[in-house]
């Protein structure tokens, strides 16, 4: 499904990406973990296509599709998903037409018709009810005034509504308490579908007891470092990142 | 050229007009003065005949009015129409006024504005200005909030070749609260100035200044805005945002946020923006599917949708909303 191989990029001429290799087969979940500047934001916003992210070599391909020739929208028609580190808030732009402007416009690249007004809300109240999202928050503009939480949680209905292929999820547990954290995760494994691959990235393995890997990378100066079952998870977190970066 | 400036035209001190030459602009007008008429829907019989090329309403106590009143002032070529608006308002009487300005032809309007609120009443005044890009308008309004007094302004500027908006506002009531917003469009060689200077006279008063600009091609935009707090205005709130959208590499954007405080006891507060569009909640939308294209949209649409909701009025909402639609095409 998702082939890295040998991956460089830099940022304003500095490298952060020291030749890459990852691959996730569909249906199966992938957890990335490693200290903080490791490159693990790095390579989301490489996979999703940011400006300023200088691809200096090697390939990424989902499905077979050359990610790196499309343009960020491309991307996400293509089936690929970023749920943000820091989810971006737009003042004057409300949740509901936000999520009903992005659906058609990846069903109108897929080649699907757009839904109307109805079907498309239809579709938003079965998401929104199976992740506790109350009515209120899709009043607002996106993430402006939500807490930590109803961040993450909107990051999940999104993806939800939008049904990629395959998932990033970039330190979706960060500032999460155990509850918020509890909805979050299982929002991601009611998605966990054979078709479908996730690539987790995580700072500290509490969210991998509650989504639980097949295969658990570290990731240090730009590179995959060690490549395990979900227990490597549990040794990383009693032993530390220092012995594998060293 | 001094002199043929009438002296209805506000004080033409170097600074205060530092950035907007309305000499030059009016020396490429050739004019003559002429009879403005105002076109009005309703509220007829409040009407005071005492100014002969303007309009003045007298609002008697605790009149409230269901519907907005409609004044129209449509320029034409060659003309010079130099008006008036007076408005008093008596106390706890409320109402809105929409102030519709367009034009066909190279001409020059210049408006006073005269605003009386006594204790309690409560103006909304809109404004929606779709000039001939070839005119010269210059705009000075001036209200005075009694005690409690209410005034909300919104002012959309599609504008002209040359325009000038300035706003004066005297909080001489205590609770009197102003409340300030603009969005101003401006494209091909236009200029648009807004200058505003808000009085905190009276303790105890809330005012605020909410101004956009959206630039494109190699207009120019000004944004001078004064919060002044005098000594016995304790308790003053004054808040002032100038955001400025430049949508090309030509546009030029000045803003000027000025904060003169004399009370110690005071809340104020200014910020101002000028750039791009950003690049991370463009990112963001992209990474949803839209395209570049959409997603310009959506953000230029959600830029100038903060200042239309400023319009407590639904119906005044859609009518600015679709003229700004049509601007943004
Ligand atoms: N916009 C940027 N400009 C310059 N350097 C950056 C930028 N973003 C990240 N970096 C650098 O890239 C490295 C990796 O950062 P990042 O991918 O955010 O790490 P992680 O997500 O693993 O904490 C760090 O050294 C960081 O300082
Ligand atoms: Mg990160």
């Amino acid at each position: 499904m998702l082939k890295i191989k040998n991956l460089t990029a830099e940022i304003d001429g500095k490298q952060i990406l020291n030749g890459l290799d990852l691959e996730v087969k569909a249906g199966e979940v992938h957890a990335i973990m490693g200290p903080n500047g490791a490159g693990k934001s790095t390579l989301s916003y490489v996979l999703s296509g940011r400006d300023g992210y200088d691809v200096t070599g090697g390939t990424a391909e989902l499905d077979g599709i050359n990610l790196l020739d499309l343009n960020p929208n491309e991307r996400a028609a293509a089936g690929l998903f970023l749920a943000f580190q820091y989810p971006v808030e737009i003042p004057g732009v409300g949740m509901t037409n936000f999520l009903k402007t992005a659906l058609n416009s990846i069903r109108k690249a897929r080649g699907q018709n757009e839904l109307e007004a109805l079907d498309f809300l239809k579709i938003l109240k079965s998401r929104q009810k199976e992740l506790g999202i109350a009515d209120d928050m899709l009043k607002r503009a996106v993430n402006v005034g939500f807490s930590g939480g109803e961040k993450k949680r909107n990051e999940v209905l999104q993806m939800a509504m939008l049904e990629p292929k395959f998932c990033i999820l970039d330190e979706t547990d960060s500032g999460l308490d155990i509850d918020a954290l509890k909805i979050v995760a299982d929002g991601v494994n009611k998605l966990r579908a054979p078709d479908r691959g996730f690539l987790v990235i995580t700072h500290y393995q509490r969210l991998l007891d509650y989504i639980v890997p097949d295969v658990v990378h570290v990731l240090a100066k730009g590179k995959i470092v060690k490549t395990g079952g979900a227990e490597l998870a549990k040794e990383l977190e009693a032993k530390g990142y220092a012995e594998l970066v060293a | 050229m001094q002199n043929l400036l009438p002296k209805s035209l506000p004080d033409l001190d170097k600074e205060h007009w530092k950035y907007s030459n309305v000499n030059a602009a009016l020396k490429k007008l050739d004019v003559a003065l002429s009879q403005p008429v105002w076109e009005m829907t309703g509220a007829f019989e409040f009407l005071h005949p005492d100014i002969e090329n303007g309009v003045h309403l007298s609002i008697p106590k605790n009149k409230q009015f269901m519907r907005p009143i409609e004044l129209k002032l449509t320029g034409g070529e060659g003309q010079h129409l130099d008006t008036k608006i007076v408005i008093d308002v008596a106390e706890g009487a409320s109402l809105k006024i929409i102030e519709r300005q367009t034009g066909c032809g190279a001409y020059w309007k210049n408006i006073k504005v005269d605003i009386n609120l006594a204790a309690n009443a409560q103006l909304e005044y809109y404004r929606l200005c779709e000039e001939d890009p070839f005119c010269v308008v210059t705009e000075f309004l001036t209200a005075n909030l009694a005690r409690d007094a209410r005034f909300n302004a919104v002012v959309v500027n599609g504008c002209s070749g040359f325009g000038r908006n300035e706003f004066k506002v005297h909080l001489n009531g205590a609770g009197a609260y102003a409340d300030l917003s603009g969005l101003a469009l401006l494209r091909g060689k236009q200029h648009g100035d807004t200058t505003i200077c808000v009085d905190h006279i009276a303790p105890h008063c809330k005012s605020s200044q909410f101004f956009k600009t959206i630039l494109q091609e190699s207009a120019r935009g000004v944004f001078q805005g004064k919060i002044h707090v005098y000594k016995d205005a304790q308790k003053s709130d004054g808040y002032q945002l100038s955001n400025n959208l430049l949508l090309s590499p030509l546009a030029e954007m000045d803003v000027k946020p000025e904060l003169e405080i004399y009370a110690d006891d005071v809340k104020c507060s200014h910020g101002t923006t000028t750039g791009e569009l950003d690049e991370t909640p463009m990112f963001y939308l992209r990474s949803r599917g839209l395209n570049e294209q959409d997603a310009r949209k959506l953000l230029i649409e959600a830029f100038v949708g903060e200042v239309l909701d400023k319009m407590t009025d639904e119906t005044i909402r859609a009518l600015f909303d679709e003229r700004v639609q049509l601007w943004l095409k």
